[in-house]
């Protein structure tokens, strides 16, 4: 297993585009980095498993609600869904066709999941059909590009100590 | 007198499009009532898109579905041209329907692997099904994402894609990037002849019911853009006549319209496309199912998987002689004027015809919409074979079967609630 990708779910609306924002970030940034895949989607399925099935850390970037502020960012491990520690919360994210937790039951029975899989949550406010990121979600992508960097280049360091 | 009351609700659920709940009551061994409910947002899309530009409907419009965008954003452009005398020409047809390529192998393979094939294997869900056939969902999945590559190629990203615009596309692909998909797609094709020959060898329920197929037909070809919509009973019409056969009128039970044909239910969508189209289709897509014992075209609604599978076939088929003869345009799309007019769209979305209405203002303006879908079309007839096959299945079967039988016939007709059926939520009440 190698690399890291970054995987943004979400839609054009509103607070719901956090993930393809933070992902486009990374695009205009990062691009010349071989070992960083990035992926945005709104579905589910083959793409997601094909970007993330031989990579040391997969990073999800999703809108979430309920559990702070705007702009507030959860950092939360994945696990297969039999794992009795994977929050409630996260079983709200789905999508149309198949909701994150059956995909990640999906890759394991399939052998295809990451060494690591983590979701980064970030509270949003309005998801306008058709709207932009609200201010505070907005704020918050500079801590949240921080702490996925930070993330990444603990990866790294961990993948030069084997 | 014994009293079964059955109610099955579907939660709201973030990003899942719709919302739905199955009522069934029966009295005296015989159904009482049954009721399904689907809200569906494009109701709310025709209101959106007054006023708007008709540079923007193809945007707009794409996001009603997450799954099917292209079907949308074609319906939308074919409509809108037609207001503005538009001739689009050879390569924008060929791409428009490459486009649609992809987006029926996506939107087919993930019904097929992930909603549809649990309930015909006899697992929960998708996972459980991945354990004991792991080869068969890879290659479901790869299928898919196949798709996703054709829909990417032409609109930037596979869901809501921008490709598409009223006179074309915004860009054109290189001969390379042509090439190189080609490639991808025609290594896949054993994949596909494969799955049509597993769909085809799975134990699924004998039913033989009535019901009229409704698609679009054209004199060449299996149809994606273009056609006469016509049906099994007789029907042969131009899209523009839609509104003297066709009849939307609302429900007690349910904020989507129902719309029936003379005034009876009727299936559209890749059965009802291959029952009127079979002969339409290549000699080696043909090949495969005239291996099996599946005969066309076939009275079964079940066959509608194996309908999907050969359509995935079909597709990758197409796409692969489309991209075979792809040439760089000089100009990806041709100029529009707009001018005040009414159009029709009529195309088939993996689900069925998706007919849609603009009325358009001197400056391009939309004045007002209508937008048909697919699900809403099906939705009576989704209600009669409920009923025919429940009361076929018998009303005393245990409840936890009669719930499964709803919902693999809900399912099987891919409804845009087809994702919600899986957190079903069943309340019965026995009196």
């Amino acid at each position: 297993m190698s690399g890291t990708c970054i995987i943004g779910l979400g839609s054009p609306h509103g607070d719901d585009r956090i993930g393809w924002e933070f992902v486009h970030l990374l695009e205009n940034e990062v691009i010349a980095d071989d070992a960083l895949r990035l992926l945005t989607c709104a579905t589910l399925g083959g793409d997601l498993l094909e970007c993330w099935k031989h990579a040391d850390l997969a990073i999800i970037i999703d809108a979430v609600r309920g559990a702070g502020a705007p702009g507030t960012v959860r950092r939360i491990s994945l696990r297969p869904r039999h794992d009795p520690s994977v929050p409630e919360t996260v079983r709200a994210l789905s999508s149309h066709g198949i909701d994150l937790p059956e995909l990640i039951d999906l890759a394991e029975a399939l052998g295809a999941l990451p060494r690591r899989l983590l979701l980064f949550g970030v509270e949003v406010n309005a998801c306008t059909p058709f709207g932009s990121l609200s201010a505070p979600v907005r704020a918050a992508l500079p801590g949240l590009t921080k702490a996925v960097q930070a993330e990444i280049a603990a990866a790294r360091k961990h993948d030069k100590v084997i | 007198m014994s009293k079964t009351e059955l109610r099955i609700n579907v939660p709201v659920l973030a990003r899942v499009e719709g919302e739905g709940a199955l009522e069934l009551e029966v009295a005296d061994g015989r159904i009482a009532a049954l009721r399904l409910r689907i809200f569906e947002p494009p109701r709310l899309f025709e209101k959106f898109l007054e006023g708007r530009s008709y540079a923007e409907v193809p945007d707009m419009t794409a996001r009603i579905c997450g799954i099917c965008p292209v079907a949308y954003q074609m319906s939308a452009v074919h409509a809108i041209e037609s207001i503005f005398g538009v001739e689009s020409g050879p390569w924008v047809r060929d791409m428009r329907r490459l486009f649609y390529c992809g987006e029926w192998i996506e939107s087919h393979a993930l019904h097929i692997h992930l909603l549809a094939l649990p309930d015909f294997l006899g697992f929960a869900n998708a996972p459980a099904m991945a354990r004991v056939h792991p080869g068969e969902v890879r290659r479901g999945l790869h299928l898919q994402a196949l798709g996703n590559d054709i829909i990417r190629f032409l609109g930037a990203r596979s869901v809501h894609p921008v490709g598409a615009c009223v006179g074309g596309f915004t860009h054109a692909p290189s001969i390379a990037e042509a090439a190189l998909l080609r490639n991808k797609l025609y290594a896949a094709l054993p994949e596909a002849e494969a799955l049509v020959l597993w769909i085809a060898g799975l134990d699924m329920p004998a039913v033989d019911q009535q019901f009229a197929s409704v698609s679009l037909r054209h004199p060449q070809e299996y149809p994606f853009n273009e056609g006469r919509l016509v049906s099994d009973a007789g029907l042969d019409i131009a899209i523009d006549e839609f509104d003297a056969h066709f009849t939307e009128h609302q429900e007690p039970h349910s904020t989507a319209l129902h719309c029936t044909l003379h005034g009876q239910p009727y299936m559209v969508g890749p059965l009802a496309r291959l029952n009127l189209n079979y002969d339409r289709l290549p000699p080696a897509v043909r090949a495969p199912l005239e291996a099996t014992a599946i005969t066309l075209p076939s009275r079964n609604p079940f066959h509608q998987i194996l309908a999907r599978a050969v359509e995935i076939h079909y597709a990758l088929w197409e796409a692969v002689r489309l991209l075979d003869a792809y040439r760089e345009p000089s100009a990806p799309r041709v100029p529009v004027t707009p001018r005040a007019g009414v159009g029709y769209g009529c195309t088939e979305a993996p689900r069925g015809i998706l007919w849609h209405r603009y009325e358009l203002k001197d400056d391009g303006s939309v004045a007002t919409a209508r937008i048909v879908p697919p699900t809403s079309q099906n939705q009576a007839r989704i209600e009669q074979d409920l009923r025919l096959s429940i009361e076929a299945l018998g009303l005393d079967r245990p409840d936890d079967e009669l719930r499964q039988r709803c919902e693999t016939v809900i399912r099987n007709y891919d409804p845009c609630i087809s994702c919600a059926t899986h957190f079903l939520d069943l309340r019965i009440e026995r009196r």
